[in-house]
């Protein structure tokens, strides 16, 4: 399976353990910044990288998982994404799996120089929201409906490879404003205001960094998009919205 | 998934984590519960390190947490009275099962506080005890503001270089915490027991910074005394000992305590008058550094000052000034290290002999350590 299809199960597997958002956040990023550390002509296998990510993120974000949870979730949801109803019964192939985690989480440590810290962008978002919705009006449904597609926007934005080349505030900032646009929802009196809103809370941000998370977000959405599948993902919600 | 191939293992390359034998191990210079400690010399660029192996207690687990939580801290943590990660290595593994050992490289200090303290030939003057509390409290203050928890302040784990810089050190035992959530649970588990603030013994799970303050206060009194001001053998010894220093634990001086789990469990004195100043008054004639001491060694953690308002405190802005240590230091060349020196004897001072209770579990000589997560 190529990156692409593991980051996919990676983040059922997430939702299926009932782990935080921080915590699939952070096992993105250590998955993508493996793959674009390590040389291409080795062929490493993306799930078992996957799985090892989210094991070491559960642990560094102290949102501990049990790693035999883990092993069978993982498995049923990489089976389920091709089509099959599989379920780990052997517990030879259990022990197997563990052992090839417990070994692969040292490559990972070695790959990623053992530089586990990356701020997450969720406490931004939030606080960006909250700053934002006072200006949008008393319509609560507009409020939930931007703050839930933002949620997921930045989700799903982990998909990308690049994610972590961006800067979090920016994140924040532009998914807040691909929730407005799908949303068709105006910030009152930005248009005539000299600072707009997105300068207002992050002074470094500019159109271009925008536009190019937002450009990064919609080629996250046309790999993703196969719309049988489609239907599973954070990003169905959004486009149903708009 | 599938099993990752271990054949030939030895060979494989690893860019991004050089080999720790780049370093050639000088002496080994601590042991513990943590592992073990090397003094090292870069080979090419002679640069001394100190080297700390990463225990692999729980191989099944795979990389231990505790091991993760301390690196991710110490990247964190940048800060001239915090010692400094400068790499991690790892050795070509030639064992059987192709793992390696992973090696936490910092820069070398020369002696620990315990070590300085149980050598009679090293005297600290008044300004030099101030500096070496400011010190300690300006690294307690940066981490505290970056919320992490040390949870394991000792003098042993207090470095000092040889020009009498200050560096917090071990934090195998520290965790990010956070103040907004009340509901957390951390372990009560921690800290060497004689440095065990009284909210911990009582089993609050709950707790914050002033468990680091607690250890402050103790470390600031041993400047004095020379050895551990509170030596208990037990968990109730140790909080008969305290009450003994600091009055009675009861809801009068402490509201809310009888809420803790233990509270209500353990046989606590009653009617014991509070003694910090009259007690240390023997050892420590300064009276600014008795205030000090006072208000580092208050029961009730919620009264207990943070290090902020410690720093502003008239001991570190009174004569004698802080001074550096730099200069008392030069005339001992040789290393003190707590784990090198002759055994700290229990008992040197009046606190700590107090008549025996009964059944008491055996001294574990300092090294008692609780680790349980």
């Amino acid at each position: 399976m190529s990156p692409k299809e593991a980051i996919s199960v990676l983040f059922k597997s997430c939702n299926e353990l009932k782990l935080q958002r921080e915590t699939w956040c952070a096992a993105a990023v250590y998955f993508h910044r493996f793959f674009e550390q390590c040389s291409s002509s080795i062929a490493y296998d993306a799930n078992l990288i996957a799985a090892t990510c989210l094991y070491l993120a559960s642990k560094v974000e102290e949102d501990k998982i049990n790693i035999r949870n883990l092993i069978a979730v993982y498995y049923s949801t990489m089976h389920k994404e091709r089509g099959e109803e599989k379920s780990l019964d052997s517990l030879q192939e259990y022990l197997c799996l563990k052992e090839s985690i417990v070994r692969c989480e040292l490559l990972v440590l070695r790959m990623l120089q053992f530089n586990l810290n990356y701020e997450k962008p969720h406490k931004h978002l939030r606080f960006y929201l909250t700053s934002l919705t006072a200006w949008l009006g008393k319509d609560r449904q507009i409020i939930s409906r931007l703050s839930h597609n933002s949620k997921a926007f930045l989700n799903d934005f982990y998909r990308s490879p690049r994610c972590f080349h961006f800067k979090i505030n920016h994140i924040a900032i532009a998914v807040i404003q691909f929730a407005l646009e799908c949303n068709q929802i105006k910030v009152p009196y930005d248009e005539k205001a000299r600072v707009h809103w997105q300068q207002a809370l992050c002074e470094d941000i500019t159109e271009e960094i925008i536009e190019t998370i937002i450009q990064e977000l919609c080629r996250v959405y046309e790999i993703y998009v196969d719309l049988s599948k489609f239907v599973e993902s954070d990003a169905y919600e959004n486009t149903h919205c708009s | 998934m599938s099993n990752v191939s271990n054949d030939n293992s030895s060979d494989l390359e690893f860019p991004y984590c050089d080999d720790v034998s780049k370093y050639e191990k000088i002496a080994k210079i601590g042991q513990g519960t943590f592992g073990e400690v090397f003094k090292a010399k870069h080979k090419q660029t002679k640069k001394i390190v100190a080297l700390k192996k990463v225990l692999m207690d729980n191989e099944k687990e795979g990389f231990p947490i505790t091991a993760l939580r301390e690196i991710k801290i110490l990247q964190l943590l940048k800060h001239e009275n915090v010692v400094n990660l400068i790499e991690i290595c790892r050795t070509k593994s030639n064992d059987p099962k192709g793992k390696a050992t992973f090696y936490l490289v910092f820069d070398f200090c020369e002696h620990d506080l315990a070590g300085l303290l149980s050598n009679i030939n090293v005297k600290f003057s008044l300004g030099e005890i101030k500096k070496v509390m400011k010190q300690l409290l300006n690294g307690l203050y940066y981490i505290h503001s970056n919320k992490i928890l040390h949870r394991d302040m000792k003098a042993a784990n207090i470095l000092i270089t040889k020009t009498g810089v200050l560096k917090l050190a071990d934090f195998g035992l520290a965790r990010a915490y956070s103040q907004q959530n009340k509901q957390t649970k951390y372990t009560n588990r921690v800290v060497t027991l004689w440095y065990r603030p009284p909210e911990l013994l009582l089993g609050e799970r709950n707790y914050g910074a002033p468990v680091d303050l607690w250890g402050a206060g103790c470390i600031m009194a041993e400047m004095w005394t020379r050895s551990p001001i509170m030596q208990g053998n037990t968990e109730q010894n140790q909080l008969q000992l305290i009450s003994q220093l600091c009055g009675s634990i009861c809801p009068e001086v402490w509201p809310g305590v009888e809420k803790l789990e233990l509270y209500h469990k353990l046989d606590l004195p009653k009617g014991l008058k509070r003694r910090v100043k009259e007690r240390l008054k023997a050892y420590v004639k300064d009276n600014h550094a008795l205030d000090l001491l006072d208000k580092l060694l208050t029961l009730d953690p919620s009264k207990r000052s943070d290090a902020d308002n410690l720093l502003n405190h008239d001991f570190f802005w009174s004569d004698p000034m802080p001074t550096d240590l730099g200069k008392m230091l030069s005339q001992h060349n040789t290393s003190m290290f707590e784990f090198l020196a002759p055994r700290r004897r229990p008992n040197v001072n009046p606190q700590a002999s107090l008549p025996h209770l009964g059944h008491q579990v055996k001294s574990h000589d300092g090294q008692y350590h609780d680790r349980v997560f």
